[in-house]
């Protein structure tokens, strides 16, 4: 249930391909982090995923449908993205825009109830923003701001969730606290997480699967544990790396 | 940024709206009794001061109001549509469709009735060019949008100069007139009405699709918001809106760029409190313009364009002023 797959699936933009023919599932519970250069096309395969784009071929599916075939309020309750940062073209602030999230399940003549306020409010004071509710998000450092898309995402209540570079701007504390349990709550729920990582050593923190990205369409996917070899991950960032083994799971340091 | 409470402001411009058709239904040229009125509607007998309230002054307030309230909700729409504050009803060449083809057929003599029919017919044509035009390969993107609408924009501007320069001297008045905006007699009839409720009620029913564009296509997609049918429709609502007001009064400024801007500055950016109060605020504001163009230098009259930009810039720059204070502190 509430598998993500994705059947021959070639996404291409402009002159780059980010994947040729790739067949691969995310089963539910799985976390899995989606590692490449700049430019490689990770953020076009994350929309492609959200089914915010067509693939160029193949299809993605959730369970057994086409994500194209699937009306878009429908989707919105199960697949949920977190861009990387945008501009919002008028003010609003903390609350309205936690508030976003709730948007696929409200009718269109009601507006947001009070259960909808309190799940955004528990969601705000577990992000450390409490009290903000009332702030501009232009008043707010970057790392504020994820953290107030993050909260949207997480009031959308998905069973799958795509972040695109969801630690950029976060502090250390959050990377890692707020990260772990937010990818920990979808875990418990069955959920999938496909997230576009910048730090490998953070992606291997949270992820037990791992998609690679090496350009010209060419990509692996699979476990952690076999895909994350010095090999691997030197060809894959143009640059040798070296695997340091800890307790828990492995460091990758540049040479 | 604010936290006033939506819904005593709209209370606060619904006391307010009542309030401005009082002003503007007691002055004039002429000084009116009110006892008269009253009494001639509670005896049917007709007193001048009755006339000129039931048949001079409240079908030019209630033109007013019908034509602020269409100004300022198409404003909203367009800087939505086009997620620019520097938006405003004529940005995409709807109302210079409509000047060019009105001034067309004041040039050509036609009877005022007609004027308003070229100027619905001119204003429909722009908004389908710009439509077509603006439509690429399915999408619909922002950017080939404006750019086409205000190239096209453009082309109408020079299409009216052309006119006003051909144009023999006695129809240059009138024509100036109705370029700066100006109202008749005549009312807002049944449809301009009709059409601002229903508009109103459409507009409020996606209003959280509006507050979701707002913050991004892709995010209001992600969202599932049918982003493309929305756009579409903001634009042709939009522009039927700018073409019934100006088809009824010219292209009067300012009104549908800076009330919105105004109504976020007070009550926030979500569009279920911005699109109600901007109606208000859009009407009050234009029968408050409408009034003074007929009091300042009476018994002549002023464009009530004018009157806008004169009572709407120092509006507009003190409430930026104390909205960047209240940001600070």
């Amino acid at each position: 249930m509430n598998s993500l797959y994705t059947d021959q699936l070639t996404v291409r933009i402009g002159d780059t391909t980010a994947c040729r023919e790739l067949s691969a599932t995310f089963h539910p519970g799985q976390v899995w982090s989606l590692l490449g250069r700049n430019g490689v096309g990770k953020s076009t395969l994350l929309r492609t995923l959200a089914g915010l784009r067509a693939p160029t071929s193949g299809r993605v599916l959730l369970d057994k449908s086409s994500l194209d075939s699937i009306p878009r309020r429908q989707r919105a309750r199960k697949i949920g993205i977190l861009f990387q940062e945008q501009d919002p073209a008028f003010p609003a602030t903390v609350l309205e825009t936690v508030l976003t999230g709730r948007h696929p399940w409200l009718s269109p003549f009601r507006g947001e109830g009070e259960t909808d306020i309190e799940m955004a409010q528990q969601e705000l004071s577990r992000m450390g923003l409490k009290g903000m509710e009332n702030r501009a998000l232009s008043t707010l450092s970057g790392g504020e701001r994820r953290r107030v898309d993050l909260a949207a995402l997480v009031v959308q209540k998905t069973r799958v969730a795509l972040l695109d570079e969801p630690a950029n701007h976060l502090d250390l504390h959050y990377q890692v606290d707020l990260m772990g349990q937010l990818v920990g709550d979808w875990q418990e729920n069955k959920g999938v997480v496909i997230m576009v990582m910048h730090d490998i050593n953070l992606a291997m923190r949270f992820s037990d699967h791992l998609l690679l990205l090496f350009g010209g369409g060419e990509a692996l996917h699979g476990q952690s544990a076999d895909l994350a070899t010095e090999e691997n991950l030197s060809r894959l960032y143009g640059h040798p790396l070296r695997r340091y083994p800890a307790s828990r799971h492995s460091f990758f340091l540049p040479e | 940024m604010p936290t006033t409470h939506p819904r005593r402001t709209l209370l606060l411009l619904l006391g307010g709206a009542i309030l401005t058709f009082v002003v503007a239904l007691s002055f004039g040229s002429a000084s009116i009794s009110w006892l008269k009125v009253i009494e001639s509607l509670r005896t049917g007998a007709t007193s001048l001061d009755y006339t000129v309230v039931m048949e001079l002054r409240l079908p030019r307030a209630a033109s007013a109001f019908v034509v602020g309230g269409m100004l300022a909700l198409a404003g909203v729409l367009m800087q939505v549509l086009l997620r620019n504050p520097l938006a405003d009803p004529y940005i995409l060449g709807t109302s210079g469709g409509a000047a060019v083809a009105a001034l067309t057929a004041m040039l050509l003599g036609w009877h005022s009735g007609l004027v308003s029919t070229a100027a619905a017919v001119g204003a429909m044509f722009s908004m389908a060019l710009v439509f077509f035009l603006a439509r690429g390969r399915g999408d619909w993107a922002i950017t080939r949008l404006l750019l086409t609408g205000v190239v096209l924009a453009a082309g109408w501007g020079a299409g009216i100069s052309f006119i006003l320069a051909v144009s023999p001297a006695s129809h240059l008045y009138g024509m100036l007139f109705w370029l700066m905006g100006d109202f008749n007699d005549a009312g807002p009839g049944l449809f301009r009405p009709l059409l601002l409720i229903a508009s109103l009620t459409g507009t409020m029913v996606i209003a959280r699709n509006l507050n979701l564009i707002t913050l991004g296509e892709d995010r209001a997609e992600a969202l599932g918001v049918h982003t493309l049918a929305v756009r579409i429709g903001i634009y042709l609502l939009a522009s039927i809106l700018t073409a019934a007001a100006v088809t009824l009064a010219g292209t009067i400024g300012f009104v549908g760029l800076v009330v919105p801007h105004m109504v976020r500055m007070v009550i926030g950016s979500n569009h279920s409190s911005v699109v109600p109060a901007s109606v208000l605020f859009g009407g009050i504001l234009l029968v408050l313009a409408e009034t003074l163009a007929r009091t300042l230098i009476a018994p002549r009259m002023l464009p009530v364009g004018v009157i806008t930009a004169f009572v709407g810039v120092p509006l507009f720059l003190y409430l930026l002023r104390s909205g960047l204070k209240r940001q600070d502190s």
